[in-house]
């Protein structure tokens, strides 16, 4: 995992990086806005689909097992219930299961509102989802 | 240009994005723009300085015909059919020739809106290597 962020820049948003996540340069920006959070995630310079992911449970009303996240044991998996929209592009499976396993693996479960992902994936697949994750809860969370 | 505050910074390479955060002023209100350049597009975020949301969003790309000069835009998120978003998106792709998402959260009136749109553009022609 190699941050291109050795310099100090000046970067419009809150983060805004590029690392290398299995051998592929992605590019990520974060931005925290009042009412939502921002976050792009592409491996294509683009954004090809942009979804508004709202959480069926908000973060002060969860119960008490599940206050810090989910539970991360496969045995006892508990998914964080969010409903996702697709604004833009392709509405698969694929990239779905790709937002709800960031929003189980990293501190994306925290926002207190909804948020949107821009996301372009090149591959969508466990190593790639978990090297990803890893990135974002550094950089990010 | 007078209108700008001094709050400018040098957006710097990052892979193939670039991203750019400016404060500029419309008659008596002043407003944050933050942008995101990538390879052929490019977001703006446009909120009143001080209390930044992310609304609406539009998205628009210049007609495939170069010669017909026109753009087609669509509001894909918080708005129906033709809103601020998307009206301007609309104008930057036509005159960039370039995709444009655009997330403006301005509450503009027929005063301050071509006050906005000209401070706009005046920045965006003179730091054109931050948005296209």
């Amino acid at each position: 995992m190699t941050h291109a962020a050795d310099k100090p820049r000046a970067i419009g948003f809150d983060r805004q990086f590029s690392a290398d996540v299995n051998g592929v340069p992605t590019e990520i920006v974060f931005h925290g806005f009042a009412n939502k959070w921002f976050l792009v995630i592409t491996q294509l310079g683009k954004i090809p689909g942009i979804y508004n992911v709202h959480f069926d449970v908000q973060r002060d009303e969860r119960v008490v097992p599940y206050l810090h996240g989910p539970v991360d044991n496969p045995e006892f998996h508990v998914s964080v219930p969010i409903t996702m929209n697709c604004c833009l592009g392709l509405d698969t499976d694929e990239t779905r299961s790709a937002i709800q396993f960031l929003v189980n693996k990293t501190g994306l479960h925290k926002c207190p509102t909804d948020f949107v992902v821009g996301l372009g994936l090149k591959q969508i697949d466990g190593p790639n989802l978990r090297a990803l994750a890893k990135v974002i809860e550094e950089a990010i969370f | 240009m007078e209108s700008l505050i001094a709050d400018v910074v040098p957006a710097k390479e990052s892979g193939g994005f670039t991203s750019h955060c400016v404060h500029l002023e419309a008659g008596p209100s002043q407003f944050t723009v933050r942008a995101l350049k990538m390879q052929g597009s490019t977001m703006l975020i446009i909120n009143p300085k001080g209390t930044e949301v992310f609304e609406e969003l539009a998205v628009s790309m210049p007609s495939r015909n170069s010669n017909s000069g026109e753009s087609v835009s669509s509001t894909i998120l918080g708005g129906h059919g033709q809103t601020d978003s998307s009206v301007l998106a609309g104008k930057l792709s036509k005159r960039y020739c370039r995709q444009f998402y655009v997330s403006l959260n301005l509450k503009l009136d027929r005063l301050v809106g071509p006050l906005f749109e000209k401070s706009l553009v005046t920045y965006m022609q003179d730091h054109l290597e931050h948005f296209a």
